[in-house]
């Protein structure tokens, strides 16, 4: 008998054991003498990044780079956080732009104010620079920005006789014209598992979660701005003139369906939707993203930097990597030689090298870079990633599904994650301004 | 007085022994010590955080912030909704499966024997995608085929979603557990079900008076596993989570403690919480063991 009951007690704390082991705390990074041998490890989850590295190996014999693939999403950040922690942590990697404060401030990141940050500040815009430069420090080159657009079927807007709307009151218009002219089609999503989209609009609207004053954070999520965006997003949702979908499979498939003739997103989309919705070819169009007032404004929903982690073996050939890839128009056509993706320079200058390499018959020959262009230059410049957006954006998606049904009011789900945020940043130890 | 060859004995009992303890220590005992140890610590930093951070000792107050957490406590809430669905039905169904198979009703019984031991062997990962698939609107036949006949069912949604991973786990379990049973039923004597077919006992009766009470130490074993495998209830939720997040980042107590180490990157509460989900799993494997072998008894 105790023989069954050891062995059940080893497999409930096998499990355990898994998941917490590597989670060690071994900060130590790697002495400064291993730095010369030319040897950079990549890690990046990002199209076109075997490319990157091939590219460059070609260009540039005294440097190696070996391409590692990773997984996107959560299971990256832990992988890296893991590596960091384990010493066997990447010589340059990519951290998109909410998650960059985070690793900064868990001290997983070296910081780039005596190599990279002159390169930063002379390539990118105040908009952009402000989500890499923080508590007076570089922590990552930026390589892509994300600016909003809208994103519509032609088709279906013409055949219905609906405008493309200006305004975020046009844009409702919109919506219950669509519903009206097919029941089954919606005007718009709003994601029920990623907040990423309508903390953008919250951006776009005015909105500035997190600010730092001297030595303490601000936050709030719960401005007026964001009121207006999350009552109005809340509101469309509720009154079903919206989708309320997964941001992965399902979101597609009912643009695959038809069932999503309209939506926001970023410039990454334009690749995204012709790659996933191919037989859609020559429907969609794409518009400025709906303002407020009239007046162009903007934000980014998505966008990535590179970034060295602590404990990099050779952060000096790093550098170099990180420099081509980021802000060399060699290195921008890399990214982007497949011909698939729309991704969209951060360093405006590339923005020709970009559109050179992306097929617009898919959006009937439209110049998809010029919108995204004045979006761009549009982007409301103050916005800061908070440094526990891991904690922000739990709290936000775990309410995101019950706004739809209407059981919770989309500004609660703000209001609860800034209670949360705040609260987590004060047990990390850090000043958060009342 | 041990004699050389007992010497000899114990020698090579040591040598065979060695491996396991090794192994037992470096993948078991090991990482319980370390967690215990993380678990005492929390992770601190100041000002805005940039200047690095450090590790400070913080007593059993990680332990204290699990308990108080709702969404911890709330873990175990539906891990009980969890087991009070999926234990009758898994074993339930895996012994009227087993007696089926047993009995002189079926032919071609491997056949059946490995159709229904497959899903078992099915990589979590592929299973997963299926699944992924079957539950999610839009690309689910299952879906269009209910909501053709009027019946619209959101599998993914908060309420559903305890009968979708029980589902889950049925499919994965049903085939392993009736293996088990079956094997337990193969070595019932003959002699017994001899006697009760002289007696006149029919099929249904041989089989509740017979054989379900000569295989019960199987059962037991099988219910044990099985609720301290519904303790560390992981996969099935997080097939789920992956493709709607309705149920939330912390719907069972694992995935309140990955969500705690690599979501909010506070590995001091995540060992604590994971040190309770262990105590919890050996109480209650306490419990089951001393219940079934009380009841066991004739």
């Amino acid at each position: 008998m105790f023989r069954r009951r050891l062995a059940a007690l080893v497999c409930s704390v096998a499990a355990i054991g898994l998941l917490t082991a590597g989670c060690g705390d071994s900060d130590s990074g790697t002495p400064t003498a291993e730095k010369g041998t030319r040897k950079v490890t990549f890690w990046s989850f990002v199209k076109g990044s075997d490319e990157v590295a091939k590219a460059f190996n070609r260009t540039h014999p005294d440097i190696n780079v070996t391409f590692e693939a990773v997984p996107s999403g959560q299971e990256y950040y832990s992988k890296l956080t893991n590596a960091v922690k384990a010493g066997t942590a990447p010589d340059a990697a990519v951290v998109e732009y909410p998650q960059l404060p985070e690793f900064a401030t868990q001290g997983k990141l070296e910081t780039l104010s005596d190599s990279l940050a002159p390169l930063v500040k002379e390539h990118f815009p105040q908009s952009v620079r402000q989500l890499v430069e923080l508590g007076g420090q570089t922590w990552g080159v930026p390589r892509d920005a994300a600016p909003l657009m809208l994103y519509y079927r032609n088709d279906f807007f013409k055949s219905h006789k609906i405008s493309v709307p200006k305004t975020w009151d046009a844009y409702r218009n919109m919506t219950a014209q669509v519903k009206k002219a097919d029941p089954k089609a919606r005007g718009g999503v709003l994601y029920t598992d990623n907040p990423g989209l309508l903390t953008a609009l919250a951006w776009q609207a005015g909105s500035q979660w997190f600010g730092t004053e001297k030595d303490s954070w601000k936050v709030s999520l719960d401005d007026a701005p964001s009121r207006k965006v999350a009552d109005y997003w809340g509101d469309l949702a509720r009154e079903d003139l919206v989708t309320s979908v997964s941001s992965l499979d399902p979101f597609w498939t009912s643009v695959q369906q038809n069932r999503t003739v309209a939506y926001v997103c970023a410039s990454w989309c334009a690749g995204a939707q012709q790659a996933t919705v191919a037989d859609q070819k020559g429907k969609w169009s794409v518009a400025p993203v709906p303002t407020w007032d009239g007046k162009p404004a903007s934000a980014m929903y998505g966008g990535s930097s590179f970034v060295i982690p602590k404990g990099a073996k050779n952060s000096g050939a790093a550098e170099e990597f990180i420099k081509w890839i980021t802000t060399d128009p060699a290195g921008m056509k890399a990214w982007v030689s497949s011909g698939t993706s729309s991704m969209f320079p951060a360093d405006p200058k590339l923005v020709p090298v970009t559109k050179a390499a992306f097929p617009t018959d898919y959006f009937g020959g439209q110049d998809v870079y010029a919108v995204g262009s004045k979006s761009y230059a549009a982007v409301r410049p103050g916005w800061t990633w908070g440094p526990v957006m891991g904690t922000t954006n739990t709290a936000i998606v775990d309410q995101l599904p019950k706004v739809a049904q209407g059981k919770v009011k989309l500004f609660d789900v703000l209001t609860g994650a800034q209670q949360a945020t705040v609260k987590d940043m004060e047990r990390r130890g850090m000043k958060v301004a009342p | 007085m041990t004699t050389p060859s007992a010497r000899a004995q114990r020698r090579t009992a040591t040598l065979l022994l060695a491996p396991f303890f090794i192994l037992f220590a470096a993948v078991t005992l090991a990482p319980l010590v370390y967690a215990g140890w993380m678990s005492l610590f929390t992770t601190h930093t100041s000002g805005l955080g940039f200047g690095g951070t450090e590790e400070v000792f913080a007593g059993l107050d990680n332990y204290v912030r699990a308990l108080a957490d709702p969404a911890f406590r709330g873990g175990f809430l539906t891990i009980a909704a969890y087991v009070a669905i999926y234990i009758p039905v898994m074993i339930g169904g895996a012994l009227v499966l087993a007696l089926l198979l047993d009995s002189a009703l079926t032919r071609a019984r491997t056949f059946f024997q490995l159709a229904l031991f497959l899903p078992h062997a099915v990589p979590g990962l592929i299973a997963a995608l299926i699944w992924v698939y079957l539950y999610t609107p839009g690309l689910s036949p299952v879906i269009d085929f209910l909501g053709a006949g009027g019946l619209d069912i959101d599998f993914l949604s908060a309420d559903n979603a305890v009968f979708s991973a029980a589902n889950i786990a049925v499919w994965e379990w049903i085939g392993y557990n009736m293996v088990i049973f079956y094997a337990a039923l193969k070595a019932v004597p003959t002699e017994a079900l001899d006697a009760a077919k002289i007696d006149g006992a029919g099929q249904i009766r041989t089989a509740l008076s017979i054989k379900v009470p000569m295989i019960r130490p199987a059962i037991a074993l099988a219910v044990l596993f099985t609720v301290i495998g519904s303790v560390q209830l992981f996969t099935e939720p997080k097939v789920i989570y992956s493709a709607s997040s309705s149920i939330g980042s912390s719907w069972t107590p694992n995935m309140f403690v990955q969500t705690a180490a690599f979501t909010h990157n506070d590995f001091g509460l995540a060992a604590a919480a994971s040190l309770l989900i262990a105590l919890f799993a050996a109480l209650l494997s306490f419990l089951v063991t001393r219940f079934s072998r009380s009841r066991s008894k004739p």
